[in-house]
């Protein structure tokens, strides 16, 4: 194998400063471009070739990596166009030439001059560049102070050349190790993040060129490809032309609206307009003014831009900022550009402003459920409510009760507070040894006691079906006493069928909700096999598999000879009430099935009924209205604030935001609605100027409640989504 | 005729006191007829439940649980729960049946038996026996108000005329809300009815509030008539 060695330098035309300050940096915000700089200057010259006539597509771009797990990983790039000759490498490896190295073989000043070859050149280390033109080798390498260094120059390629580069007649080669502030370490996410990037974009989505990347450690080979999000409709889709120094310039503008969120912003984000020329030559990825704007989270588009002429013009400066970060915005050209968007764009966001956030609907339910069973003790909603039986001074209600094995069952007991003199002390004792009560004993404080009768909750267990009893409760002090009668039922879980099956084996689910279902396996049929399959009928989704314990662990988790396995299912979105699947699960050539209904989620009762994220323009931040909502209004500045950032939704600073500006209108509807309820807990003594004392009652109630109500609110606002 | 009622207590006091040689000379049948009715307040309770105490009662008598016994006991007993709507000097065989049978034995499993073999309280029965007597004794007050009514065809017509929006008006003192279209309506009266039809109407459910002596619907069905004759005129 040829050796590359270098035989002398050439000494480079800028300070290795300027390199420094302007691609480092730009490189370090986006190290992947190094490699994107390499693959479009194949297809750069591939292009040319066809141009030429002398080419003809597919194009192949030849990505070969070896990945190391504690240093960067060494690239080659290599392609099968052009080829250069010394003279042209002379052009291509300088600064400050104007040559068309570019998609449009008649441009003499790119519109993305600024970082191209030379620099992904000098961000490898150890690089070299090798080329094959008309039989002829060349090898150049850039040093990081602008020097290039040459090897061999002009010489005769031998068999072992082109064999040692893979390339059968003309073509050049890239090669060297990533700089150290290229962190990827694997190589499939290397290609994730070549198949996401924007500058990629167009040219993946080109069928003439494909981009193979290449593991050199196993020959594992992947074809680059980019999809675009599933469109739910097209937005837009015009053309216009932009008047620049006399001339018109013809931009063809398309906008989607995609099904899901999209990501925000560069390098990797969806959501965004891919701003380009040519066929793949990509500028920026951009929403103008409309950048990070969450209300355009779900669109995503293109502008094509016919600025031949504009590029072509020698006097013109790149449209494209120095450091290649996107179109320069002070550019006389994109200024009326990005205006003339802008209003495109505005237009979208009043036609299609009816597209929101929301949170998620089963979060949000189990919240409101906690937040009204919190304002019932705060609130006071009324007395509390009236026991079924008014004893005279103890008793069971209802005085029997059927439990099953091995699933506790909680009861209660009656008390009358007038009875009890001083303290009361009732003994609860059960006859049957199998049946266990608890607790033991109840004490009731006299001074304690509000309410007229006490319900004490007992807990009643057992482990063997078929036990009857009696449990008793006593009380000394009063010679009373009360009994209630225990009978203990076989649980169906235990006598599967066929000793594989649903228990029960048919259940319902709220619309968009999940749950769990049990399945009930008897152990004389537990093989070899861990792995139980489940295929369910629309709507409903569950898990494609699921695995037994180890047999380890076996034992542990089987009870009468049963092993119980909670499956998850949920379903697939909204809408779906009155719908009904069959979920079913195999294992061992065993069948068992449970049949699903959907139903609709029960209503919230309560003096907080809904939350929700509004995009009402007013001047408040949020509201309580009258039927019982909560909201909060995200066109308010403060709010929009926080959601330009990028990743708004996890970031802390939004979180606890808007879960105060929750738990401060929680705490404010709690006062409001439990001084219009009479509760006794907010009396107003001023009832002609009752604001200093409400006032008054929210911060007592922020302080004592607003820990709890941040928390469970910090977890709402994690389950936002656009709709 | 005037009937000479005794309080609980003193009744189950004769109950378990009584020695059953005592009956022996007597029918079992007399023995009922002698019953006289419970002096509590029985009216809240449950019409099961009551079942349930006059098996027992039977029992502890020594007489046999058979249908037709049970239903004059319990008729003897409790006539206000017991008795036929127009009729109360009859027992009301068919809520007796529904009681014991359907409720008692088949859903509660409260008592065993059936007509041709009888009755008997089982051991779940038991508990809420005692418990009936502690709501009969009074040592525990009954929250629910349960009816005393049968379900029969008067009952359900009131019944579904205290669901319309007109007599919820009506009791909301919102009289001058109510229009002669909506008292059509809750009388189920087409909108082009006879003034005779609608005559014939309001009499017979006049007739149903009465015989289930429900006060609060007479007084509504005397404020109907009045709007009616109030559009005539």
């Amino acid at each position: 194998m040829t050796e590359l060695k270098e035989k002398r330098t050439e000494p480079g035309e800028f300070h290795p400063e300027w390199f420094r300050k302007t691609v480092i940096e730009a490189f370090k915000n986006d190290p992947m471009r190094i490699i994107i700089e390499l693959i479009k200057n194949s297809a750069d010259s591939y292009t040319r070739l066809q141009k030429k006539g002398v080419a003809k597509p597919p194009f192949k771009i030849f990505v070969k990596i070896r990945c190391k797990r504690k240093s960067p990983p060494y690239i080659e790039v290599l392609d099968h166009a052009e080829g250069m000759d010394s003279k042209k490498l002379k052009e291509a490896l300088k600064y400050g030439t104007q040559t068309s190295m570019g998609e449009d073989i008649e441009a003499v000043t790119s519109a993305e001059k600024g970082i191209g070859l030379k620099d992904a050149m000098m961000a490898l280390k150890d690089n070299w560049l090798v080329t094959i033109k008309d039989g002829l080798i060349n090898e150049r390498k850039k040093h990081p102070d602008f020097k290039t260094g040459f090897g061999r120059e002009d010489e005769k390629v031998t068999q072992l050349d082109r064999n040692r580069w893979g390339i059968p007649e003309n073509g050049t080669v890239v090669i060297g190790e990533l700089p150290p502030y290229f962190h990827e370490r694997k190589y499939h996410s290397i290609c994730e993040k070549l198949q996401k990037h924007f500058l990629l974009r167009k040219l993946l989505q080109n069928p003439d060129y494909e981009i193979y990347v290449i593991d050199l450690l196993n020959g594992e080979r992947r074809l680059l490809k980019y999809y675009p999000p599933e469109k739910e409709k097209q937005i837009l889709k015009e053309s216009f032309k932009i008047n620049y120094n006399g001339r018109n310039y013809l931009i063809h503008l398309e906008i989607d609206k995609a099904k899901r969120e999209l990501k925000q912003g560069k390098p990797y984000g969806e959501a965004g307009l891919l701003f380009y020329y040519g066929n793949y030559s990509v500028l920026d990825f951009t929403f103008c003014r409309f950048e990070r704007d969450s209300a355009f989270s779900k669109f995503f588009g293109e502008v094509r831009m016919e600025i031949g002429d504009l590029i072509r013009n020698p006097t013109e400066a790149p449209l494209v900022d120095e450091k290649r970060r996107g179109l320069d915005t002070e550019h006389p050209f994109n200024r009326k550009l990005f205006d003339e968007i802008g209003i495109k764009l505005k237009n979208i966001q009043e036609e299609e402003g009816n597209s929101g956030y929301s949170f998620d609907d089963l979060t949000k339910r189990e919240i409101l459920k906690e937040l009204n069973r919190m304002y019932k003790e705060i609130g006071g909603a009324g007395p509390p409510p009236e026991p079924p039986i008014k004893p005279e001074i103890f008793e069971f209600y209802p005085v029997w009760v059927d439990i099953k094995e091995y699933e506790p069952k909680k009861h209660f007991l009656i008390i009358n507070s007038s009875a009890i003199n001083n303290n009361l002390e009732i003994t609860l004792k059960s006859n049957n040894p199998k049946i266990i009560v608890k607790p033991a004993t109840m004490r009731i404080e006299r001074d304690k006691v509000e309410e007229d009768f006490i319900i004490r909750q007992i807990e009643l267990y057992s482990e063997e079906a078929g036990s009857n009893g009696e449990i008793i409760a006593v009380s000394e002090s009063l010679n009373h006493f009360s009994k209630m009668g225990v009978n203990v039922q076989e649980n169906p879980i235990f006598s599967p069928q066929n000793g594989f099956a649903f228990v029960p084996d048919r259940t319902t689910i709220v619309d968009s909700g999940r749950k769990e279902v049990q399945l009930c396996i008897d152990k004389s049929i537990v093989g070899e096999s861990k792995e139980i399959t489940f295929s369910s009928e629309y709507p409903i989704s569950c898990p494609g598999k699921w695995l037994l314990p180890d047999s380890e662990n076996l034992e542990e988790k089987i009870i009468k000879n049963i092993l119980i396995t909670e499956i998850p299912i949920e379903v697939k979105g909204a809408g779906h009430i009155g719908e009904r699947a069959r979920l079913t699960a195999t294992y061992g050539g065993r069948m068992a099935s449970i049949q699903i209904d959907v139903v609709p989620q029960p209503s919230i009762a309560g003096a907080i009924r809904d939350i929700r994220f509004s995009q009402k323009e007013t001047r408040k931040i949020s509201d309580f209205t009258e039927e019982g909502v909560i909201e909060i209004y995200y066109k308010h500045p403060l709010v929009k604030k926080y959601m330009s950032k990028k990743n708004f939704k996890d970031r802390p600073e939004f979180q606890t935001f808007i879960a105060d500006v929750i738990t401060r209108e929680a705490v404010k509807a709690f006062v409001v609605s439990g001084i219009k309820e009479n509760s006794s807990r907010y009396p107003i003594f001023n009832s002609d100027h009752p604001e200093p004392e409400i006032d008054f009652y929210i911060i007592q109630e922020y302080y004592e409640k607003g820990p709890v109500m941040h928390e469970m609110f910090t977890r709402l606002i994690k389950s936002l989504k656009l709709e | 005729m005037e009937k000479s009622r005794k309080p609980f207590t003193v009744l189950f006091r004769e109950v378990c006191e009584m020695d059953v040689r005592n009956n022996s000379g007597k029918d079992e049948e007399d023995i009922i007829r002698s019953f006289t009715e419970f002096e509590g307040d029985y009216l809240p309770i449950e019409k099961d439940r009551l079942i349930l105490f006059v098996i027992d009662y039977l029992h502890s008598k020594n007489i046999e649980v058979t249908f037709d016994k049970l239903t004059v006991a319990a008729f003897k007993l409790f006539p206000k729960k017991f008795s036929l709507i127009g009729f109360p000097e009859y027992p009301d065989a068919k809520t007796v049946n529904d009681c014991v049978f359907l409720h008692c034995v088949k859903t509660k499993g409260w008592a065993s038996g059936n007509a041709q073999s009888g009755y008997k309280i089982t051991e779940k029965g038991r508990y809420f026996l005692d418990e009936t007597k502690k709501m009969l004794e009074g040592k525990i007050k009954v929250v629910r108000k349960y009816g005393t009514v049968p379900r029969r065809k008067e009952f359900t017509f009131v019944n579904r005329l205290k669901k319309t929006q007109v007599y919820k008006k009506y009791l909301q003192n919102k009289e001058e809300e109510i229009s002669y279209s909506e008292i059509l309506e809750a009388l189920k009266m087409p909108s082009h009815s006879s003034r005779e039809a609608l005559e014939r109407n309001l009499e017979k459910y006049f007739a149903y509030a009465n015989k289930i002596n429900d006060e609060s619907v007479i007084k509504f069905l005397d404020f109907v008539q009045r709007k009616i004759r109030e559009v005539d005129e």
